[in-house]
């Protein structure tokens, strides 16, 4: 299997005040094609630092990152914007859609920053668009779609530019229950079906029982993994993580 | 990223209009200033054209100038020296002409031209004095000793009991003796808009000065001959003062610079308060935008594209407030009369010109606001989301 994004060795270190905090702490992770991860572990674990050093938004204080066999430290600023257009795909938990675009607009934005030629960004955003079940909402600003279509807006974006990574931050955060679990099923079908690559961080059990294999993070350490292999038992997942750790 | 842009302006579109109406105002006083300079300029030039070829000699009292004061109400020369002088070789004497000139009312303020004057010219030379200025009634020489050719602002003055305007053929009253308007001038600079021209004999019996006139124009037969008569005149009579066209766009020029100056001190006033206008609005719209901007940069917008878009921005509303500047003041002229420049005249040359100062002043006043947008970290922006 292809491995699109590993990591040798990452730290994080943030000066805060004088005082240095160790977000992430020597961390080793390999992540194949077409396997949905999540990195699970309690509000201030590192979850988000990972996140941002995995998706180019951030520089590792020490170790490094590979994507798509790219390593980042040797990126400059222009390259590593490049790389977050062309390979990476992101999903946050408030959703982040531009307020003055259709949902529409906001996945053909991210094509045009790639200099997508007009007919196919028009086929392109029909089909992701379809594919999120959005496709009748297509001319709606965000503030006139729900929580969950928002967020399944903001997944059409991340996949316009057929990415070999897509990382999502806490995105059932801001969901109900049953429109989290949509949004959850939406994108293990990107992996089942598509072949879609995914890292999702939470600290939700549930969200993480959707992945293929759990990574169980304290203190910006990994403390264990699971894998799943298709079961979606979240009160085992939980167990069976817990027991790594200890 | 133009569509962003756009999209950005429409969806804030009262603080956009706002900002187009601030930059189309700066515009507009642009406008009025070039325009008032740009009469301002053709009334000089119209003077000074008239003035080729020509000498104009008076007696100048220690605090006048024989520019701003010509002709000057207490100069006098004696009427056998005034021959003398028309009698200069090489002198067109069709186009020369003693003049005796007499405010009639008084200025409205201290060193202003009266509302009217008696200005007596030698019959058939009344074109000395007119130079290229047009008749736009009747006719441009006198008729009689007591024939008058009126100023616009004259025939408004003689009026003024009537609430309209004197016209060709009516009288006018001057000194208790009546005179009849046979020519009535354009629009014209200070003394002949004031102007009551009248047969210079007719204007020394009624003021009384049989013997003597306010100063000669000296018509040159051939341009070249200028200088020479000019230092003839001064030769013959050091106590006179004789000016020539380049004398007297010297003088006209230095007077006139320091009205330029601030002239182009208001135009750069209103330029850089449409410089500031747009840079603040587009700092304030960078501030509200930083989660839009983090967004942009963390799918992998470069910070060119961020650049671009705020620039850009900024240059759309720039332009079109310099366009909105075209009718609005082509509306403004229709209600408002600025100087003697016509209204296309300014809208073809001046709004052009303007519109491309209004590219580079949003381009100008863009540069702060898009740096700070290429200085907003995705990751600050969306922490604190």
């Amino acid at each position: 299997m292809e491995t699109i994004v590993s990591t040798k060795d990452v730290w994080k270190i943030f000066q805060m005040n004088g005082v240095s905090v160790e977000a992430v702490r020597g961390v080793d992770l390999a992540v194949e094609a077409g396997e949905l991860v999540a990195i699970v572990g309690p509000s201030g674990s590192g979850k988000s630092s990972l996140l941002h050093l995995l998706g180019a938004m951030d520089r590792p204080s020490k170790g490094e990152v590979f994507i798509a066999g790219n390593a980042l430290s040797s990126l400059n600023d222009g390259q590593r914007a490049d790389l977050r257009l062309r390979e990476l795909g992101f999903v946050f938990q408030t959703f982040n859609l531009l307020p003055t675009l259709s949902a529409a607009g906001n996945v053909d934005v991210a094509m045009r920053l790639a200099g997508t030629g007009r007919t196919n960004r028009k086929a392109r955003v029909a089909e992701l668009l379809e594919r999120v079940g959005l496709d009748k909402r297509a001319n709606h600003l965000p503030r006139q779609l729900s929580g969950g279509e928002r967020q399944r807006v903001a997944i059409a974006r991340a996949l316009a530019n057929k990415p070999a990574l897509l990382l999502a931050d806490e995105p059932t955060g801001n969901l109900d229950t049953k429109t989290g679990a949509g949004v959850l099923e939406l994108v293990r079908g990107l992996c089942d079906e598509d072949g879609q690559t995914v890292i999702m961080v939470t600290h939700d059990f549930r969200a993480a029982s959707y992945a293929d294999r759990v990574l169980l993070l304290r203190d910006g350490v990994i403390r264990g993994e699971t894998r799943l292999e298709g079961e979606r038992d979240t009160r085992e997942t939980l167990s069976r993580l817990l027991a790594a750790e200890l | 990223m133009w569509h962003l842009s756009i999209r950005n302006i429409w969806q804030r579109r009262v603080r956009s209009l706002l900002t187009i109406l601030g930059v189309a105002v700066s515009v507009q006083i642009y406008l009025a200033m070039t325009t008032m300079m740009s009469s301002a300029e053709n009334d000089l030039q119209d003077q000074l054209k008239a003035l080729a070829g020509k000498v104009f000699v008076q007696r100048i009292m220690t605090n006048e100038s024989l520019v701003e004061d010509f002709p000057s109400p207490s100069s006098s020369i004696k009427m056998d020296v005034a021959q003398e002088l028309l009698a200069i070789p090489g002198i067109d004497a069709a186009n020369s002409s003693a003049i005796l000139y007499v405010p009639l009312a008084k200025p409205p303020a201290p060193g202003a031209p009266p509302p009217t004057c008696a200005l007596g010219i030698e019959p058939g030379h009344e074109l000395a004095f007119l130079g290229s200025l047009k008749v736009v009634a009747g006719e441009s020489t006198l008729s009689g000793p007591q024939s008058v050719i009126l100023g616009q602002g004259a025939a408004a003055y003689y009026g003024r009991e009537t609430g309209h305007s004197v016209e060709v053929g009516e009288t006018i009253s001057v000194l208790g003796e009546t005179f009849t308007v046979v020519g009535l001038l354009d629009r014209a600079p200070a003394v002949h808009d004031g102007m009551v021209m009248m047969e210079l004999a007719t204007a020394q019996r009624l003021f009384d000065r049989p013997s003597s006139v306010s100063a000669v124009i000296l018509a040159a037969g051939n341009i070249d001959d200028v200088a020479r008569i000019k230092s003839q005149v001064e030769s013959l009579h050091p106590d006179l003062v004789a000016a020539a066209q380049e004398d007297v766009e010297e003088n006209v020029r230095a007077i006139y610079a320091s009205v330029y100056d601030l002239a182009d001190m208001v135009n750069g006033v209103a330029v850089l308060v449409a410089f500031l206008f747009v840079m603040i609005v587009m700092i304030i719209a960078v501030m509200e935008r930083r989660r839009d901007i983090g967004v942009l940069r963390a799918i992998g917008a470069s910070r060119r594209v961020v650049f671009n878009m705020i620039a850009s921005e900024a240059l759309l509303l720039s332009v079109m407030g310099a366009l909105l500047a075209g009718p609005l003041w082509a509306l403004i002229r229709i209600f408002v009369e600025i100087g003697t420049v016509s209204a296309a005249e300014v809208i073809l040359t001046k709004w052009l010109n303007i519109s491309l100062l209004a590219v580079f002043t949003g381009l100008g006043a863009s540069l702060l606001p898009a740096w700070k947008a290429v200085q907003v970290d995705p990751l600050e922006a969306l922490r604190y989301e």
